[in-house]
């Protein structure tokens, strides 16, 4: 037999592609079993097509996976043995790869229950912290929303005494007094409006040096010569200060007192004075 | 766990081991799964099919005889076979009514048709494959031609079908080497 002739002849490339029939399949298989030389020509050409098969791959639904295993599973469940052995021989082999079988689906599906049990006890804990962490969120949230409802409110209401006093300084009845340094502070500076309806009195006291601790400045208004308290001066930042209304004034002063107030001016400790010549 | 021999896993097959089915599926679904798809097409039916294959493969394992062939071989077989039985039922044919009869001469020389094969750079090598050789693998391959049929549906001689499937072969084994 030229066995060369027949590797040439194409026959063993149609077996591997499959454009044999199973007769002449056959005939290929006992060639390549009875010559070497077919035989590793023909495995040659099988190993060529399983690499041509494999430039076609695809992967498949990664779902797909677990539910082909899934459907092994079942199948598997009752063994087909195609080649049936004869009964006596191997009865009992058989039987202990039926219990093989089960024993291992078991413990299949022993594993996949705790690795289950496992995810799900690790989905816990990373959800509860996640909770932890989302209550946190809402208090510290809403802590924030208190504060800025408290701004809210306190811009408002500075927002309120501003048109207030606004009102009170564009009022055609308000008399702007100057109040200026005296010898000893001739840098000192204050401003009191006067509204002559309502007789309140606001008080501008930005431009004082600072009152030593332990010491506030006090305005007076002189009236028939006599020192009124028309109030202690709070603080001397840019706000206006509402002080005590006063009814009749022919001068305005500031000194400075003991914290609190006196009760009639130190004299000695006048800062600024000045004129409300009015009425 | 991927990287198991042939060998290793028929044995396991073989004892009928369990994790045999997982690592046949990961290691050989992907080829045979292109392979069924570019026979019947569609998605649906080849996921189908693919299950059939690895029923039939899990199931008649104890027929597989490494004597006469590699595991992959014998697995690509079933699978093709499984798909072209497919593709030739009646019920097949009436749900792909609408669908264009794809075993026409000119659909097989247009060798892209949608199927994204991983191993990108020997497919493109394939596409150097003469298309008159390529035709005839691809006939036999993907719609079970028998070489009588292909010579029928080319109107060539039988032995004109014979030399250029050696050919192509002879080609593609080149291109592997």
């Amino acid at each position: 037999m030229n066995t060369q002739e027949y590797i040439d002849s194409g026959v063993l490339e149609l077996y591997a592609a499959g454009g044999l029939t199973p007769a002449e399949c056959e005939e290929v298989e006992r060639m390549a079993a009875q010559y070497p030389d077919v035989h590793t020509a023909l495995e040659e050409c099988l190993r060529t097509m399983e690499a041509y098969a494999l430039t076609h791959a695809k992967a498949p639904r990664p779902e797909l996976e677990d539910q082909i295993l899934r459907h092994l599973q079942t199948v598997s469940a009752q063994p087909i043995h195609q080649t049936a052995p004869t009964a006596k021989v191997v009865s009992l082999p058989h039987v202990e790869t039926v219990h093989e079988t089960e024993r291992a689906g078991t413990a299949w599906w022993q594993i996949a229950a705790v690795i289950l049990l496992l995810i799900s006890a690790a989905a816990n804990v990373y959800l509860y912290s996640n909770l932890q962490e989302t209550r946190q969120e809402l208090v510290s949230a809403q802590q924030t929303t208190r504060q800025y409802a408290l701004q809210v409110n306190q811009l408002e209401n500075r927002s309120l005494q501003s048109e207030s006093l606004l009102g009170v300084l564009r009022n055609p009845k308000t008399l702007a007094v100057k109040l200026n340094g005296v010898t000893q502070h001739p840098d000192a500076q204050a401003t009191v409006f006067w509204n002559q309806e309502t007789k309140e009195v606001y008080f501008d006291g930005a431009s004082l040096p600072a009152a030593p601790t332990g010491k506030q400045y006090q305005l007076w208004a002189l009236a028939q010569g006599k020192p009124i308290d028309a109030g202690v001066v709070k603080t001397t930042d840019s706000t206006l200060l509402r002080m005590k209304s006063i009814e009749e004034a022919q001068a305005f002063a500031v000194t400075l007192e003991p914290e609190g107030g006196s009760v009639n001016p130190t004299l000695e400790e006048m800062y600024v004075m000045g004129n409300s010549s009015s009425k | 766990m991927n990287i198991t021999s042939e060998e290793e896993l028929v044995a396991q097959l073989r004892a009928q081991d369990q994790r045999a089915i997982t690592l046949l599926y990961r290691n050989y679904s992907a080829a045979l799964y292109g392979v069924i798809l570019r026979i019947v097409k569609q998605e649906e039916v080849a996921e189908d099919v693919l299950q059939e294959s690895f029923v039939k493969i899990w199931s008649a394992f104890s027929s597989y005889d490494e004597q006469k062939g590699r595991l992959f071989t014998w697995m690509l077989n079933i699978s093709r076979n499984l798909a072209i039985d497919k593709i030739r039922s009646k019920q097949y044919r009436v749900g792909s009514k609408t669908q264009p009869m794809e075993n026409t001469v000119t659909s097989h020389m247009v060798s892209s048709d949608g199927i994204k094969p991983d191993h990108i750079g020997l497919q493109e090598m394939t596409e150097q494959l003469n298309p008159d050789q390529k035709v005839i693998i691809d006939l036999m391959y993907f719609n079970g031609f028998t070489q009588s049929e292909v010579a029928e549906e080319l109107n060539i001689p039988l032995g004109t079908v014979k030399t250029r499937a050696r050919m192509a072969i002879k080609f593609l084994s080149k291109l592997i080497k």
